[in-house]
């Protein structure tokens, strides 16, 4: 945790306009800035933006209609301050998934509860026809109760009915699906999303990856149409990871019903 | 288990017969270019409404559109994108013509409504895309109780072994927001110069993936214009509804029928054996008769292969124009489906057919033996390949 002496970083109108009496800490990116803050004697997450672009305003426009939601970050105020666009967001306090996944370690009662939990915060998203596409444990943060928040929708996709016209590759290549790796965008769909939900479970599960431990690894893997992963016979998950990591989409449960399916024991 | 369509063309009144008075087959599919707009929900070859509406289906057939006068029955009907071409209209509201034609089935009384839709030869998913969405939202909106809506989907030869093209339709077809209750799979292929049905390995591998992705997926799948190649696409999944027809051009779809002339030459006719799961030339049976060989292709307990096997049968005088000729196929083949479809799905069934096709091999190594060498069409030309295909299936 950084100090207040860097409370430097906003000026002084700024922190006066918009009430901030501390700063914890800072974290510098390329298109923005993001500082943890005390305001109005609240904790909350400042995202400063220099260049406001698409996939900001989406990810906005996806946490303003899902509001409603526990499992995604509240927006508190977006507004604009000297050319800047200035994001408050709720703090959420905990860990994210990467720095408690060791706890779920061969657990699969407690590695269902989360995939179960993450999926009721995703269901009201796929129905509305939009996908995360960038599911990895450090998008999945753990709150102190226990309670898992999705996080960064910024290359969240609208399905349009079901074919996307434009693309992302996560960077995450440890979590995406083939279809996001060999670039078939076509193919991206609320699916792709059920297959990096299956990589977080198996990850937990086993503290490692199913698929190779290199992007190239993985990639050949996938050009071959092989998503055969190791597993433990007695593994209650296995029938979860052998739906959801269906190479093609259409291979994969259809609709959250089958996917919870595949859960039960 | 399977029911049996009768694929209803050319000289549809054998089929109506063949189930009206030998319970041969499930139902009806009325292909549109043989019955004008209008004949549909009258009596048809001394035939009820009220007999047959219930069990049928109507194939509007909206695949192609031809530039030539040959239009069949098509453009009687007011909505058909065949009468705008037959008008010189440009077909522009296509989607409508679509949902006019989806109208058309539900105010006859139809209750599994299959919806017309166009051979998409180019690829574009985005283009088909387009047009399943908004066909989609149609029966989303408006789904009658009680009636079922299958989508159209055809492939041509060159889709169906374009396995990138395959699964960006999967992909499309099985997402969560489609309210179809099924699809309805038509496919064309392109046999071998005199074959009769295809072995090309990508053609079986894919199109089993179709059927099997879609019923994973809870639709119900109809295979229309099958022909006996369905033997080890049944094989392998549990194919709802599987069509039979008599002539060839309702056993094979061929998108060339719907935008091209294409003439039929004429033929003495063929013998659809179930001992050696394939069609003999007519003329191949003088061979067999001739070494004895005749009871080895026998079907059992078939009345019309008794009449055609008969010495006195006159196959050369029009052959291919008798109904027993046609009445045995559709006996012998949907009773061999019928008896797949009884098995266990899974290696059960696999082991099932392929003990089937290694009698079938038995019985032309038997004629080898004998010195009777049946040609082409009626050669096991295909039998190694499904035992190949569907050995590669096995659990």
């Amino acid at each position: 945790m950084q100090s207040t002496t860097l409370i430097q970083d906003l000026s002084p109108e700024f922190k006066t306009h918009f009430k901030i009496t501390e700063i914890h800490s800072i974290n510098r990116g390329g298109q923005k800035m993001v500082f943890i803050v005390t305001k109005d004697g609240v904790k909350c997450a400042l995202k400063l933006f220099h260049n406001f672009g698409k996939r900001d305003i989406r990810e906005l426009e996806i946490y303003e209609k899902f509001k409603n939601l526990d499992g995604l970050p509240k927006i508190l105020i977006v507004e604009e301050f000297n050319g800047d666009k200035v994001v408050f967001e709720e703090y959420i306090d905990g860990s994210s998934l990467q720095q408690v996944a060791q706890n779920y370690a061969g657990n699969p009662d407690i590695i269902r509860d989360l995939i179960l939990k993450i999926t009721s915060i995703l269901n009201p998203i796929w129905n509305d026809g939009k996908i995360h596409r960038d599911i990895k444990f450090n998008n999945i943060m753990i709150r102190g109760n226990g309670e898992p928040v999705v996080i960064d929708f910024g290359i969240a996709q609208d399905l349009d009915g079901s074919v996307i016209t434009t693309h992302y590759i996560p960077h995450s290549w440890d979590f995406a699906s083939p279809e996001q790796l060999l670039n078939q965008r076509d193919q991206i769909d609320y699916r792709s999303d059920f297959f990096s939900l299956a990589i977080v479970g198996y990850v937990l599960y086993y503290q490692r990856r199913p698929f190779g431990n290199t992007l190239t690894e993985v990639q050949q893997k996938f050009m071959a149409r092989d998503t055969s992963h190791a597993t433990d016979v007695e593994c209650k998950l296995n029938s979860f990871f052998k739906e959801c990591f269906g190479f093609a989409p259409s291979d994969r449960p259809r609709d959250l019903k089958t996917l919870i399916q595949t859960l039960q024991w | 288990m399977v029911k049996i369509l009768h694929q209803l063309g050319h000289r549809h009144n054998w089929n109506l017969d063949c189930y009206f008075d030998n319970q041969i087959g499930d139902g009806f599919i009325f292909c549109a270019y043989s019955f004008i707009e209008g004949k549909i929900g009258t009596e048809i070859s001394g035939y009820k409404p009220s007999q047959y509406l219930p069990i049928s289906l109507v194939d509007l057939q909206y695949y192609g559109y031809k530039n030539s006068r040959d239009k069949g029955a098509l453009s009687s009907y007011a909505f058909h994108p065949a009468k705008m071409e037959a008008e010189g209209t440009t077909v522009t509201e296509y989607p409508e013509l679509i949902i006019h034609g989806i109208r058309y089935q539900e105010n006859i009384g139809i209750n599994k409504i299959v919806i017309p839709i166009r051979c998409e030869i180019t690829k574009d998913i985005l283009r088909f895309s387009s047009i399943v969405e908004k066909i989609n939202k149609f029966i989303s909106d408006n789904k009658k109780p009680g009636v079922e809506y299958y989508l159209t989907v055809s492939f041509t030869d060159s889709e169906i072994k374009d396995a990138e093209w395959i699964e960006k339709v999967l992909t499309l077809l099985t997402n969560i927001n489609k309210v179809f209750d099924g699809y309805y799979i038509v496919c064309d292929q392109a046999p071998e110069y005199k074959k009769k049905i295809s072995v090309n390995y990508d053609y079986y591998n894919n199109l089993s993936r179709i059927f099997s992705v879609l019923k994973k997926n809870k639709f119900q799948v109809i295979y229309a214009y099958a022909n006996w190649d369905a033997i080890p696409f049944l094989a392998l999944t549990d194919i709802d509804y599987i069509s039979i027809g008599t002539f060839e051009n309702l056993r094979r779809f061929n998108i060339k029928r719907f935008t091209e002339d294409v003439g039929g030459g004429p033929s003495q006719g063929w013998y659809f054996s179930e001992k050696v799961l394939n069609m003999i030339r007519s003329q191949e049976l003088v061979k067999l008769r001739s070494n004895n060989c005749i009871d080895l292709i026998r079907n059992n307990k078939n009345i019309f292969s008794d009449t055609i096997l008969n010495l006195a049968y006159p196959w050369a005088n029009n052959g291919n124009n008798r109904p027993d000729v046609h009445k045995n196929y559709l006996l012998a083949i949907s009773r061999e489906l019928n008896e797949i479809g009884l098995k266990r799905l899974g290696n059960d069934r696999i082991n099932y057919v392929l003990g089937r096709i290694a009698e079938a091999k038995k019985i032309y190594k038997h004629l080898y033996e004998k010195k009777v060498y049946l040609d082409e069409e009626s050669s096991d030309y295909h039998l190694s390949s499904w035992e190949t295909f569907l050995k590669s299936k096995l659990i």
